[in-house]
């Protein structure tokens, strides 16, 4: 279960459990953590504990909420965060909000909680008139990819060199097409469409994917173009 | 009447980096129109159970009711949607019942995302977090809505969109097949337009790739469909698959006729063969 480690300059005063859906930090002596400080408010912060979230919140104290030296209203706790209020310093350890892999397996909510049932009403409403924002969660990049480019010697980009930053980028004409696509091992060469083929170095690459070399030439439509690795 | 038998249609499943099995099963069957994806959840291989339920009995269902008869294309016509929940709630029923009847199976259900095309229409239906999105004419758009307990969230205010990255919820459905007597879907028709690319995918793709790289994906290769749903799950696994990953790229040729789509396909496959 997560815990909240407490602690004034490094002198640990106590471990406080998150065994609450909510847990009410603050001076008043009901609070379920009392920091009996003058800079505490009395409803200070409270972390509201959803399934595998936790975060806290700032209930409007009077002088505020940092994480990692950070001022916060509203945080999604993260494993080792250090919350400060006042001169303490509250280390929030739960080591399943350390390994995002816990969290990759699709579950069903099983007691979907009453807040949510409750809400999710006057959210079904408008479900499907709302336009429809994108919730973008994808992890931040964790493989080291090189990077790369093309130099046009011949065709539409002759002089110019191009930079290959995102996990694809096509060349040629529409109809006559060749990918080069930025993976974790190195840059390769597809050939997409059209009926004459890719070339590297020269030779049809067929519908192979192929790791590229330095100074590799690549011929697609009237295009030719160098490789090169960017230290 | 015609369904749809000459989309052009690509798919790939893939276990991921990460996990020993593929929880994730996909269907097409070209002769209806129909495409189906489902991401299976429950203990030791009882998710695989759960989503090959749902892909196999919705195609057998829908597949007795339009059949091979002349009058397959007015049924759907008729009630498009009535046809396909009754196929959703049958299916849920049956992998209901396995789930109670063996302890194995005990909990197991899948999420599920359909498309059903006939003509210039189609119905599209979803359960939890599997995807379906479209590109049109260079604007690329979510058609479903998650049903997961980030989504509410986010719905809330409880979480910011940007925050929504940090949560350890993204996983949690709110709503699944099979795991209740009862289903609650989402379902709806739609237009479909010459041109238009559709992407379904479990949550393994967008959960490890961003929405504009997914997009980038699906801009570049349409002259290539099998590459791009092969890249698509190249893209997840290069980020580090921590899911099992499907994908199902359907496309609605630009001018559409009768038989030019399998004369097209042919000469595709003719055209991979040259190179």
């Amino acid at each position: 279960m997560a815990k909240l480690v407490v602690s004034i300059e490094n002198d640990v005063q106590g471990h406080y459990f998150l065994d609450k859906d909510k847990f009410v930090i603050g001076r008043n002596e009901d609070c379920d953590l009392c920091l009996n400080d003058a800079d505490v408010s009395k409803l200070h912060a409270h972390i509201i504990t959803l399934e595998n979230d936790q975060i806290l919140e700032d209930t409007f104290s009077r002088n505020g909420v940092r994480v990692n030296g950070e001022k916060v209203v509203r945080h999604i706790l993260q494993n080792n965060d250090t919350i400060e209020i006042g001169r303490f310093q509250l280390k929030y350890i739960n080591q399943r909000a350390s390994s995002n892999m816990d969290f990759d397996k699709t579950m069903l909510l099983d007691a979907t909680p009453s807040l949510i049932a409750e809400l999710e009403e006057t959210i079904e409403t408008k479900s499907w008139t709302q336009p429809n924002k994108v919730i973008s969660i994808s992890r931040e990049i964790k493989c080291k990819f090189p990077l790369g480019g093309v130099r046009g010697i011949k065709g539409e980009y002759s002089g110019q060199e191009i930079l290959i930053s995102r996990p694809l980028k096509t060349f040629g004409r529409p109809g006559q097409l060749a990918m080069i696509s930025r993976r974790p091992m190195g840059y390769y060469v597809t050939h997409v469409e059209g009926r004459k083929p890719t070339r590297l170095n020269g030779r049809s690459i067929g519908s192979a994917s192929i790791l590229l070399k330095e100074k590799d030439v690549i011929d697609i439509a009237k295009q030719k173009l160098v490789f090169f690795l960017r230290e | 009447m015609k369904l749809r038998t000459d989309l052009h249609i690509a798919s790939e499943t893939d276990k991921g980096v990460v996990r020993n099995f593929n929880e994730d099963s996909i269907a097409v069957n070209r002769e209806l129109g129909l495409i189906v994806l489902a991401d299976g959840m429950g203990g030791y291989k009882a998710g695989e159970v759960a989503s090959n339920m749902a892909t196999n009995l919705i195609v057998d269902e829908l597949q007795s009711k339009l059949g091979n008869g002349s009058g397959r294309g007015s049924l759907l016509y008729a009630e498009p949607q009535k046809l396909i929940r009754e196929a959703l709630e049958k299916t849920n029923k049956l992998i209901f019942r396995l789930a109670n009847q063996e302890e194995t199976y005990h909990g197991m259900g899948t999420t599920l995302v359909l498309m059903q095309f006939y003509d210039s229409r189609a119905t599209i239906a979803h359960v939890g977090d599997s995807r379906l999105y479209r590109w049109r004419q260079g604007y690329f758009e979510l058609l479903t809505r998650d049903h997961s307990l980030l989504q509410e969230q986010v719905a809330l205010g409880m979480i910011s969109f940007t925050d929504a990255r940090y949560s350890h919820n993204r996983n949690l459905v709110t709503r699944a097949l099979g795991t209740g007597a009862e289903v609650d879907m989402d379902i709806r028709e739609i237009d479909v337009q010459p041109g238009d690319l559709y992407l379904l995918c479990s949550d393994g793709l967008n959960d490890m790739v961003d929405d504009f790289n997914i997009e980038l994906a699906m801009n570049e290769l349409q002259g290539n469909l099998p590459l791009m749903a092969r890249q698509l799950v190249l893209m997840a696994n290069d980020n580090g698959g921590h899911d099992n990953v499907s994908v199902i790229v359907a496309q609605v040729p630009l001018a559409p006729s009768s038989g030019g789509g399998l004369k097209t396909t042919f000469f595709n496959w003719l055209k991979r063969l040259w190179s």
